[in-house]
């Protein structure tokens, strides 16, 4: 009848170092958030859906994202006009009212490209986070759930990782390539970016193994892969998937900085960040070539890490 | 904290020339308590109300959710506010009403005249700094005491807490104590400014059951040495049956019984109060069940209407869904709230 | 402690050369003869390729390169750069360029971050808080390149208020390029304090704190914002190296002759050893501020320090 630790013990303080010290603020409490089961079925997942659907940030950041993706998806919805029609005659044309964002320095339409230009960004953000999400879930089980020599020689190799500067790292390796289309830029940024998410479900699955009910599974029977699948992935996954909306709009960012710096997409490839960077000399007398790309890029980013920030209010337990 | 309506400011400027010696130690008076929550409004406490005495130990009961905690809390005024807020009500401390003092006179009581100890002295204790640099800031920030001085009196409240040691275990860390070491310590800091009351609030249950022996005696024999009051916030009987002189049983925020604590446990005056003493195993009890309570407390965002206890109640009739029972004298020093308290008390001395 | 130290020290061994090898492999694996690639147009004898491939050690198997090459690097010499210009001095004329930089810009960040997080943090829930979370994100959103440019034109150029390009003014023209390489640390420092303090507030230790009648003022800025510090100050020590890594792209726009900008030159132009060299320089700075920011751990949170 009279429950013997009646008292919830106050709020500890996040172990922002075991998540890894390169994480943002983003990511370092979210290695403590695990499902908690209420009575009556209410689950952590349910309680979030229900606030996130009536989160005005949620919302607005969802509507970013399925715009962004419509332009990507059908582009032909948005423009008439074909990016790779160019006529040099129009070269530099400034914005006018049948076409919006001018000209660039071919004469190509600048909204068509601009518009096409979410095609790339937004598929290769989510090609990028889905293979480094893999990956970092399948390495991560094995370092969290093995723990000893699996986990130090893992620890060990995303260290070596973690010490070359990320930017620095993506240049030389990009500029060895000699084509850089899709699937080599792909491939070099889900290299840089499993690290950081490895270390986050590493660390989820360390402190989601120690529960209970881990222990009552094994104690069932449970085989090892069976555990990592069906108990610890539902509890531990909820940081990654916050950190994974957080990291597409990072990688679409990385991508058109590499864009921008000369060793990532090359033409005739449609990129936000090449096109930024054909706008570099001419900032002042075509300040159009840097505004709207510079202006979509931002609000694609901005839509998918507000989105990692909605979710992560909604999946905190701690901000209920 | 909102300002109270009623209740006498003090006069004067300086607070201790407005003491009335002669007035109750602490007098809680109608105490409402409530939580403004995205899900609605939460009555934590609605109509509090109790007195202690000088070395008095008043220990106030109930299970978790009760409101036990929140009662304590609004009379330190530590609620987190928002969303917790008091209504209504009065907390007189010598007959000064606490709720109707300006902030800086209201916190210059908290640790000087009336002190809190918490469950859990881990979470309780600051972990980045020295146990006694803890205990030496409670005179440094009221007194203007130096640090030396105050690092002396640290010493000697550890030593009355009865930690061996204590000279040198002044400048460990929290963590570095045991349960019961950290239970002492904190209850030393609490202690620090000879406060006139001290609310413990479940300052055992996190211990090992010989570890909540010690520490009990210990806050008995502070008491006989200081004379202050105690109130103590539990759901442990024995620890009640041990210690208190009179209790006050809660339950959805409400009170439902007050009296001695000698007197409700041979004759409880309420359903409820029954039930909680059928359910624990009792030496007399030779052979039998245990009887628990069917159900479970209510969710406060949904008080049931009437005494909020019918659902669960046993003995219930009409009116009781339908008429709240208010807090009555039953006997000298008692009162319980139930419609049908009388035939309660006549189910016989157990 | 020294027993958890040497045995930091002892794991980043393999981390070392692990990253280094890496690099050098990478760096010396290029597709294409570095040699030819300089003599241009004009093919020099096969003897004169032979000597200079000699000379620079790329005659011999990679592990046996890069062995030489930490010899070298452990005595002081980190080669020479395919025009014969001594890497080392290459290192020292632009390690302090970006070095004030990035010192600069952790100023920044730091001051601006730790003072907006501290108010948002205490306003939780509220409109400052908002404001911030908002700007923050705001401030992340947009890519380094974009913002660093519409700095350059919108300050430099249009209102003429401080200078962006190149060294020419002294000090002074480190203030745009700082702030602009600041900025996204500055986001995630803001949201870092303020989700830590807000926590923090929370915690029962605040609620002793009050209950023993201190002031508001003590419980937040003592009590609460010794705990909350903890994570910042420990992300601010790995920062501080990562900010000089990661000053490629606000070298490059403004003009700045720093590593950032020689190492993209040079990765450009295929020069191993620059590349090399500053990357070991990198790695070496991301060790040390690694064990800096260990030992700060220990020093700032008592719990750990008996590991």
């Amino acid at each position: 009848m009279f429950c013997t630790q009646c008292s919830t013990p106050g709020s500890g303080m996040s172990d922002f170092r075991d998540a890894g010290v390169q994480l943002s603020d983003d990511a370092s409490d979210l290695a403590e958030i695990d499902e908690t089961q209420g009575v009556g079925g209410a689950s952590l997942w349910s309680d979030a859906w229900k606030e996130l659907r009536s989160s005005p940030v949620f919302l607005v950041s969802l509507g970013i994202i399925i715009l962004i993706s419509v332009m990507a998806i059908a582009p032909g919805l948005f423009t008439n006009a074909d990016p790779r029609a160019c006529d040099l005659s129009n070269s530099l044309g400034r914005p006018s009212a049948e076409h919006w964002f001018g000209f660039d320095l071919q004469g190509c339409d600048y909204y068509a490209r601009t518009i096409y230009g979410a095609r790339i960004s937004v598929s290769i953000g989510l090609t990028v986070t889905i293979f480094a999400g893999l990956l970092a879930v399948v390495m991560g089980s094995l370092a969290g759930y093995y723990a000893g020599a699996t986990d130090s020689v893992i620890a060990r190799l995303t260290d070596i990782w973690f010490a070359i500067p990320t930017i620095l790292g993506a240049i030389v390796i990009l500029s060895l390539l000699g084509t850089r289309g899709f699937f080599q830029v792909s491939f070099v940024l889900v290299i840089l970016g499993w690290p950081t998410m490895l270390r986050l479900y590493r660390s989820s699955v360390l402190s989601v193994k120690e529960q209970d009910y881990i222990e009552a599974a094994r104690a069932l029977g449970a085989s090892d892969f069976r555990i990592l699948s069906k108990h610890i992935l539902p509890n531990a996954i909820a940081p990654v998937l916050i950190y994974a909306a957080i990291t597409v709009g990072v990688i679409i960012s990385a991508e058109a900085a590499l864009s921008f710096l000369g060793v990532g997409l090359q033409l005739p490839a449609i990129s936000w960040g090449l096109m930024i960077s054909g706008a570099q000399t001419r900032i002042l007398s075509a300040p159009h070539l840097l505004l709207f790309p510079g202006l979509f890029l931002s609000v694609t980013v901005f839509g998918f890490i507000l989105m990692g920030d909605s979710l992560r209010d909604a999946l905190d337990p701690k901000s209920r | 904290m909102s300002v109270m309506e009623g209740g006498q400011s003090p006069e004067g400027g300086v607070f201790p020339l407005d003491y009335d010696p002669t007035a109750p130690l602490l007098e809680i008076e109608d105490l409402h308590v409530e939580f403004r929550t995205r899900d609605g409004v939460v009555q934590a406490n609605s109509g509090i109300s109790y007195t202690l005495r000088e070395e008095e130990t008043l220990a106030i009961v109930g299970e978790s959710g009760s409101g036990k905690t929140v009662s304590a809390q609004a009379v330190m005024g530590i609620i987190d506010s928002p969303p917790g807020f008091v209504t209504k009500g009065a907390a007189r401390l010598r007959g000064v009403d606490m709720f109707s003092l300006p902030d800086h006179e209201r916190r210059a009581m908290r640790g000087e005249r009336i002190a809190m100890i918490f469950q859990d002295a881990l979470t309780a204790l600051n972990p980045v700094f020295p146990v006694g640099w803890q205990i030496a800031e409670t005179f440094r920030a009221h007194r203007g005491t130096t640090k030396r001085e105050a690092r002396k009196h640290a010493i000697e409240l550890l030593d009355r807490v009865r930690i061996p040691g204590a000279k040198e275990r002044i400048d460990a860390y929290p963590h570095e104590f045991s349960g019961g070491m950290r239970q002492r310590a904190m209850i030393a800091m609490s202690l620090a400014l000879d406060p006139e009351v001290l609310i413990a609030d479940e300052p055992t249950t996190a211990l090992d059951v010989t570890v909540q022996a010690q520490i009990m005696r210990l806050l008995q024999d502070l008491q006989d040495e200081t004379k202050m009051g105690l109130i103590l916030i539990t759901h442990d009987l024995a620890v009640i049956a041990e210690v208190a002189d009179r209790a006050l049983v809660m339950y959805a925020g409400k009170g439902v019984e007050q009296g001695s604590v000698k007197e409700i446990f041979r004759n409880p005056g309420h359903p409820y109060t029954l039930g909680l003493l059928q359910s624990i195993a009792r030496p007399e009890q030779k052979g039998g069940k245990l009887i628990p309570i069917v159900g479970s407390p209510p969710d406060l965002l949904r008080v049931p209407s009437g005494c909020p206890f019918h659902p669960r109640c046993p003995y219930r009739k009409d009116v009781c869904s339908e008429v709240e029972p208010p807090m009555t004298d039953t006997r000298p020093g008692r009162a319980s709230a139930c419609h049908f308290a009388e035939e309660v008390l006549s189910l016989g001395k157990r | 402690m020294g027993r958890y130290l040497t045995r930091r020290v002892l794991q980043f061994i393999p981390v070392f050369i692990g990253a280094t090898f890496l690099i050098f492999a990478l760096v010396f694996m290029i597709p294409g003869d570095p040699i030819r690639a300089l003599s241009g147009d004009k093919p020099l004898p096969q003897s004169v390729q032979d000597t200079l491939r000699a000379q620079y050690n790329l005659d011999k198997p990679l592990w046996q390169q890069y062995a030489l090459y930490v010899g070298g690097v452990v005595q002081g010499d980190f080669g020479e750069d395919f025009r014969g210009r001594d890497v080392r001095e290459i290192m020292t004329e632009r390690i302090p360029v970006t070095a004030r930089l990035a010192i600069y810009a952790f100023l920044f960040e730091m001051v601006i971050g730790i003072i907006a997080g501290i108010m948002a943090g205490l306003n939780f829930g509220g409109f400052i808080d908002n404001l911030i979370r908002i700007s923050t994100l705001v401030v992340i959103s947009i890519p380094i390149f974009v913002f660093g440019f519409m700095a350059q034109l919108l300050i430099g150029v249009r209102f003429d208020l401080l200078p962006v390009s190149g060294l020419r003014d002294g000090q002074a023209s480190y203030i745009m390029p700082a702030i602009v390489l600041g900025s996204v640390s500055l986001a995630y420092i803001a949201r870092l304090t303020r989700t830590s303090l807000a926590e923090n507030m929370r915690a029962d230790y605040v609620r002793t704190a009050t209950a023993k009648g201190l002031t508001r003022r003590r419980v937040v800025g003592v009590h609460a914002l010794r705990n909350s510090m903890i994570p910042v100050i420990t992300f601010l020590g790995v920062d501080l190296g990562a900010l000089m890594g990661g000053a490629i792209i606000t070298e490059a726009i403004f003009n700045l002759p720093g590593i950032g900008n020689a190492v993209y030159q040079a990765t450009l132009r295929q020069e191993g050893t620059v590349v090399v060299g500053i990357v070991t320089f990198l790695v070496l700075v991301f060790m040390i501020s690694n064990l800096l920011v260990d030992v700060l751990y220990a020093v700032l949170d008592p719990r750990i320090r008996y590991e």
